[in-house]
């Protein structure tokens, strides 16, 4: 009796699965009529909704300089769509829109003719366009905010910001880099009718990015930039070259204060340039750094011990075999201490040091100063050069290498390891982001200098700064970097580039001047590399003076007193300095030349009412006064500090708080 | 006393870790929008889902450990349990209000559902008293009418929230469990008989109304009451075979009502396409099969009774759920077990899966070798 029920309760189990069974093979068969068979009757009539779901382009968070001066900002703009089905005049309706949004009529007629629910018919207009459409109170025709990337400064740090595609993300640059912090959600436009039907009266809703991007603070000073791209841009039209690179950065903290690129371009439009003048090749890019390199080898042979700055090298009075190559001085030297070695830049005192050396301590030290490894500095597509392995050192290279030969650096390790030598030995990991902010201005994330590790003592970093001041002196190749009322301490270079067509070093030449300032605490480190220079082709003509002029205007800018000690012969420094100042002001000046707005007659002393203006509008005027500050949030300015009307100068900071509309 | 892990139905396990891990992606992608509008936390559901799943593996692994006769002795408590959580649930300011229905008890940090803790306290009473009564489930007196006591006085209760659903999940798990255990076929069905103009007048009473109309003809109000069967369908319908990609549905933004707990098929549709649809029906499927073959070789009745109830459960929400969602069956604001956003009807699942896999550990089942044999 037991085992009878028990079986029955068994056989009736497996029907009772075998029910679940047959549900699931139902349910399939369900799921494959809608998803396979209804797939395209389903798509269209999803396609006809009354509401209807557009992604909008997504804010992006500001990019600014480390004084808060917008570098990089969203702007809202007007789209214009249409909802065909709204629309009962397609024609005319059509005809008005043609030659206000610039698109054939009969391209329109046929968008708005299709049936379906939405469509764009042109994007971010004009505020002016917009207007007029907008007053027109066309049946079926919308508008929503979307927002458009705008760079207020045009080209200034153009390599450094990189820029933005069609669609919202970053393609380059801090663009590029800090994409996913910069960039905010999507939001939606969600579009609906009366619900009833009764009447078309359309309305529109728009759901606000959840998230707005955050604001990204560079350590990049927007002055500094300017007169480093100003007079990079001379140095390079002066001597007729191709190109040319300049970096300032902060000696102690790695911090890059101005980076430049000459040619520059405009990120508005970006499209219009080639990649090649894209790229920001202080990263990007590696050159041969000839006698810069001298510095390293140097400090390593002094860090070693081998030498001191007092030792004599016979240089061979210009000639010198090594192997079966020559090398030669430019001018032709006899017996040199090591610190004229550097000054007069002897290749062949610097082969001897590097014999002395030897190349496996050599190697171990360029590696210590960072060359052959990316520095790591947060922006995309960094170079690590090229420094072969010693043991792939043959025949003439280590003589070579001793004088910046059959190596290669990136501007941004050039920089890097020089600044080492400036702050005393310790080589910092460079960083152009100083913080990120969110969008209602709080501080997320703060940038700290980072020490890589110590590649020399301070005692030799001390004795190199000695030597590299004798370049800039009487007789050094560097003189024209001497600037007044400063000690400079730095080191040109001259190296020949390799043709790519033979394989061999050619007539051209890479020319630079690296160095620090002031000499004996120093505080910027400053590299300038000019690239195929025509007039001259040596570092100390072509590149020192770009240096020098680099050095004066942002010591001058930074308020740094100059020390009355100077390489050069000390003139009326004050004066100097309240010339540099004077220039300064001029050119923001022509910086905010071409604005339509008028200055009012009271002078740039006190804040405008800047309460109900769009944030594009503030960039204008505050361009136009050349007054740094800090824009808080988006949307419509509804705060200000200090209150309209009153003085501006004394006041610490100056802000602007931003509402979204409603 | 721990047994080795291979003893137990490993694959049973495996189907429910990974409908469950399943979920907690689905509940993300279906959620993260209007939980970043609301909460101002796109991770808000994400979040809490996985917590819920953590804690339910941990509880199907505690309760893996305990001998399932352990159930027994603790059939009536539970049951007295959930009668008090349920009377609970309808004091104002003790139960939480949604959408017209009061179903969870507020505590601090979560909700919890006694309907869902019901279906498993009623299934381990119902083996308990099957086991108890033997033959004589097969008289009328004994073997239907205290069951229908017990079933009429919980179905009240979730009546009252009211939880139609889940009132109907528990007839139905107790109806198949007294057919297989022999209770007359003509009992059971005179009993329906019976139970059929109460439903019919339920089910003709405004809220309950509306849905039945929406279900016979959506489309002659495709923006009020069919609205939300149709934009199933459509989330369904343009997932096509491959789907729109994971997180690039549309429906589930503001169209898909509950996208991320009833209606979260019908994202999966549509973002994971026809071929995603399958393989849920295909886990749920495996999973039913392997619950019902530990059913039938449980070597007591008791066992038996309560691995069928569990099965029958599983079975019964997610073929209702999938029923719903894709139109075969009216809108009953029923989950889908392990993947819908929930923590008391998933912990709950998981603790049943433990029960499951307890039974099966005794059993010699096709034990899944986890090293070949030689």
């Amino acid at each position: 009796m037991k085992d009878d029920r028990e079986k029955w309760a068994r056989i009736r189990i497996v029907m009772i699965g075998a029910f679940f069974g047959l549900l699931f093979v139902i349910i399939t068969g369900r799921a494959f009529y809608l998803q396979i068979l209804q797939h395209e009757e389903m798509v269209k009539r999803a396609d006809k909704q009354h509401q209807r779901i557009v992604p909008l382009t997504p804010a992006r968070g500001a990019i600014m300089d480390r004084n808060g001066t917008p570098l990089a900002v969203s702007v809202e703009m007007d789209s214009c769509y249409g909802e065909p089905r709204h629309i009962q005049d397609v024609e005319g309706t059509a005809a008005v829109l043609a030659p206000l949004l610039g698109t054939p009529k009969n391209e329109l007629v046929k968008k708005l003719s299709n049936g379906k629910g939405f469509v764009w018919l042109e994007r971010r207009l004009t505020p002016e366009i917009a207007l007029r459409v907008k007053n027109m109170k066309l049946r079926g025709i919308g508008f929503v905010k979307e927002n458009k990337r705008f760079y207020p400064n045009v080209e200034i740090a153009s390599h450094v910001l990189g820029f933005t595609g069609q669609d919202p993300n970053g393609l380059e640059g801090i663009e590029l880099r800090y994409d996913s912090i910069i960039l905010g959600n999507t939001g939606y436009l969600i579009t609906e009718r009366d619900n009833l039907g009764r009447d078309i009266a359309v309305k529109s809703t728009v759901i606000k990015n959840t998230s707005p991007g955050k604001n990204v603070i560079l350590t990049l000073d927007k002055n500094i930039q300017y007169i480093t791209e100003r007079e990079l841009a001379k140095a390079v039209t002066d001597s007729g070259a191709k190109n040319g690179m300049a970096l300032v950065m902060e000696s102690d903290t790695g911090r890059i204060l101005a980076m430049a690129n000459y040619p520059t371009f405009n990120p508005n439009s970006y499209s219009r340039y080639s990649q090649a003048e894209l790229r920001n090749r202080i990263v990007a890019d590696s050159f041969e750094p000839g006698s810069t390199f001298k510095v390293f080898l140097i400090a390593a042979a002094l860090e070693e011990k081998i030498i001191k700055p007092a030792d004599m090298f016979n240089c061979e009075n210009g000639k010198y075999k090594v192997a079966d190559c020559t090398i030669h001085d430019t001018h032709s030297y006899g017996r040199l201490t090591v610190s004229d070695v550097l000054k007069y830049s002897s290749n062949i005192g610097a082969a001897k040091i590097g014999f002395k050396l030897g190349d496996e301590r050599l190697f171990r030290y360029l590696k210590s100063f960072g060359f052959g490894d990316r520095t790591g500095i947060d922006l995309p597509g960094e170079s690590a050069g090229n420094l072969r392995d010693k043991r792939r050192w043959y025949g003439v290279d280590l003589a070579n290498i001793s004088f910046g030969q059959g190596v290669s650096t990136s501007a941004i390790q050039l920089v890097t390891a020089i600044s080492a030598v400036a702050n005393g030995g310790n080589l910092m990991k460079p960083y152009i982001v100083d913080r990120i902010l969110d969008d209602s201005g709080q501080e997320v994330q703060k940038f700290e200098p980072q020490t890589v590790h110590r590649v020399i003592s301070q005692d030799t970093a001390q004795q190199m700064a000695r030597m590299m001041e004798t370049v800039t002196t009487s007789g050094g190749t560097g003189m024209n970097a001497a600037v007044d009322g400063f000690r400079v301490a730095g080191k040109t270079g001259t190296a020949q580039k390799v043709d790519s067509v033979t394989r061999r070093y050619g007539a051209k030449r890479t020319a630079s001047f690296v160095g620090f300032i002031p000499a004996d605490k120093p505080k910027l480190t400053i590299l300038v590399v000019v690239d195929e220079p025509k007039t001259s082709q040596y570092g100390g003509v072509v590149a020192a003076p770009a240096f020098r002029a680099i050095a004066q205007n942002t010591l001058a800018y930074l308020k740094v007193v100059p020390s009355g000690e100077s390489n050069r012969q000390p003139r009326i420094v004050e004066a100097v300095n309240n010339q540099a100042r004077a220039n300064l002001a001029l050119q923001q000046e022509a910086m905010s030349e071409g604005d339509a707005l008028e200055t009012p007659a009271d002078g740039e002393t006190t804040m405008p009412d800047f309460r109900g203006m769009s944030m594009r509008r503030v960039l204008q005027v505050m361009e136009k006064r050349n007054i740094n500050i800090r824009l808080l949030g988006s949307g419509r300015a509804m705060e200000q500090s200090p209150p309209p009307g009153h003085k501006i100068r004394g006041v610490d900071e100056v802000w602007i708080k931003f509402t979204p509309s409603a | 006393m721990l047994k080795k892990l291979e003893n137990y139905d490993l694959l049973l396990m495996l189907m429910a870790i990974a409908l469950t891990c399943f979920g907690v992606v689905m509940v993300y992608s279906s959620s993260n929008i209007m939980a970043a509008k609301r909460f101002h936390d796109g991770f808000f559901f994400l979040k809490r889902q996985g917590l819920f799943a953590i804690l339910g593996f941990a509880i199907m692994l505690g309760v893996m450990r305990i001998d399932y006769h352990f159930w027994k002795k603790m059939a009536v408590p539970a049951l007295l349990l959930c009668l008090v959580l349920l009377v609970m649930v309808l004091i104002p300011g003790i139960g939480g209000k949604a959408g017209g229905s009061s179903r969870w008890i507020k505590l601090p940090g979560f909700n919890l559902q006694p309907s869902e803790m019901a279906k498993l306290a009623l299934i381990m009473y119902m083996a308990y008293s099957l086991d108890k009564k033997q033959d004589k489930v097969k008289s009328f007196a004994v073997g239907i009418v205290p069951h229908m006591v017990i079933l009429a006085i919980l179905i009240g209760f979730l009546a009252m929230q009211p939880d139609l659903g889940g009132a109907l999940t528990l007839v139905a798990v107790a109806m198949t469990m007294l057919f297989a255990a022999g209770t007359r076929l003509s009992h059971i069905i005179s009993m329906i008989l019976l139970a059929l103009p109460l439903l019919a007048y339920k089910l003709n009473r405004g809220y309950h109304k509306g849905r039945m109309e929406a279900w016979t003809n959506p489309w002659s109000d495709p923006e009020g009451k069919g609205f939300q069967i149709i934009q199933s369908w459509l989330a369904l319908g343009t997932g096509g075979v491959f789907g729109q990609g994971l997180g690039e549905g549309k429906q589930k933004l503001f169209y898909l009502p509950e996208a991320h707990t009833d209606f979260i098929l019908s994202v999966v549709g549509e973002e994971l396409g026809f071929l995603g649809v399958i393989v849920i029906i295909g886990m749920f499927f495996l999973l039913v099969q392997r619950a019902m073959r530990i059913s039938v070789a449980a070597p007591d009745t008791f066992g038996r009774f309560l691995a069928l109830g569990i099965a029958v459960l599983f079975g019964i929400e997610a073929t209702v759920n999938m029923g719903v969602v894709t139109g075969l069956l009216p809108t009953k604001g029923l989950a889908l077990p392990f993947i819908s956003y929930g923590g008391s009807s998933l912990v709950i699942s998981l603790f049943a899966v433990g029960i499951l896999l307890n039974i099966s550990s005794g059993l010699k089942i096709e034990p899944i070798k986890l090293k070949e044999e030689k």
